[in-house]
């Protein structure tokens, strides 16, 4: 039997952005945004460099629209073949996405009203096979960092922390560099303090 | 003369205000399951099953399609949950996890089918895999 618990309401929805990856190296002229309020925001994030929509798939695009993302994307930073996005929903809020060529993968559209309420947009990917369901197994580690982190890094069960570091608010771990026994997701600033910890194992 | 020309003042102002809704409301089309409590008993077993293969309780799965998108639309709750495609090659559920009480930030998700699931005949899904409850909406396009 189940209850249907009152749900908590969050009253600003913020969308992001993803964008195809791009051939020429981009400048990310960024300029710090900050949550409205009277006090300064815990967390930040850049904002990124605009990009031309026509540069992702229509199926990217319906991905951004079914979204509420309005698909303004602005560039935050590239890892590899993959590059890291943030779009505004038509009413001001953020939504932020990961994209891979000219298409995108996922995409997280917020409804808090702050740009960046916490270290990480965290977007890393698992499997669980349905022959050991619930068990599952981390596929991929990535994301959108916030400027107060500086790594991100993976703990495995043995309290060890493999780390990899943070560029234009973007993280990822390469496929082979992921730990087997991976128990978490760790944000990291420039001390090597935790500012956020995320359970995966 | 004056009388009609308030009412077709009034009459535009709740057009435009309609139309300005249904622009900011994202397209949330597709649901499978929810709003409901998602938890390690919630939906019973075998909710998802397809082809004489049985999900265990705590998993949710759309009919088998061509689907781009899977979505899920969280709202409170603080266990670990997955959602994404179940891929026909490998019979696995692939997708972002999230952490309602771990840091994770109250949103609306989606993920796009890509090529690490071969083969674009799949099922989107949603599922618990530790924690207590999350109360959301999971659906696909």
């Amino acid at each position: 039997m189940t209850s249907r618990l009152p749900r908590k309401r969050v009253t600003i929805i913020v969308g992001t952005l993803a964008l195809a990856a791009i051939g020429s190296a981009v400048a990310v002229a960024s300029s710090r945004t900050h949550a409205s309020g009277a006090s300064s925001p815990e967390f930040t994030v850049g904002r990124g460099t605009l990009v031309s929509p026509q540069l992702i798939s229509s199926r990217a695009q319906s991905a951004l629209s079914a979204s509420g993302a309005t698909g303004q994307l602005y560039l935050l930073g590239k890892q590899g073949d993959h590059a890291y996005y943030r779009d505004a929903q038509s009413d001001g809020n953020a939504c932020y996405a990961v994209g891979s060529g000219t298409d995108i993968t996922s995409v997280a559209c917020l409804y808090s009203d702050q740009e960046m309420p916490a270290a990480l947009i965290d977007m890393s990917t698992v499997v669980v096979r349905r022959s050991d369901a619930p068990n599952l197994h981390l596929e991929s580690v990535e994301g959108i960092a916030a400027d107060q982190v500086s790594a991100v890094g993976v703990e495995r069960a043995d309290g060890s922390i493999v780390t990899t570091p943070v560029s234009g608010n973007a993280y990822r771990f390469e496929p082979g560099a992921i730990p087997s026994d991976a128990v978490a997701i760790v944000a990291l600033d420039e001390t090597g303090k935790v500012l956020q910890t995320k359970e995966v194992g | 003369m004056r009388r009609s020309r308030r009412i077709s003042a009034a009459v535009l102002f709740a057009a435009v205000a309609l139309a300005t809704v249904a622009t900011t409301a994202k397209a949330l089309t597709g649901a499978y399951w929810g709003y409901n409590n998602l938890s390690a008993t919630n939906p019973p077993n075998a909710t998802c099953s397809y082809n004489g293969r049985v999900w265990p309780a705590g998993f949710a799965c759309s009919g088998w399609g061509n689907w781009d998108i899977s979505w899920v639309d969280w709202t409170s709750g603080s266990g670990k949950f997955i959602f994404g495609f179940i891929c026909q090659s490998d019979d696995s559920l692939h997708g972002p996890i999230l952490n309602g009480a771990g840091g994770d930030v109250p949103a609306f998700y989606s993920t796009v089918y890509y090529a690490d699931c071969p083969g674009h005949y799949n099922h989107a899904a949603v599922g618990h895999v530790g924690g207590t409850y999350n109360y959301l909406q999971a659906g696909k396009n």
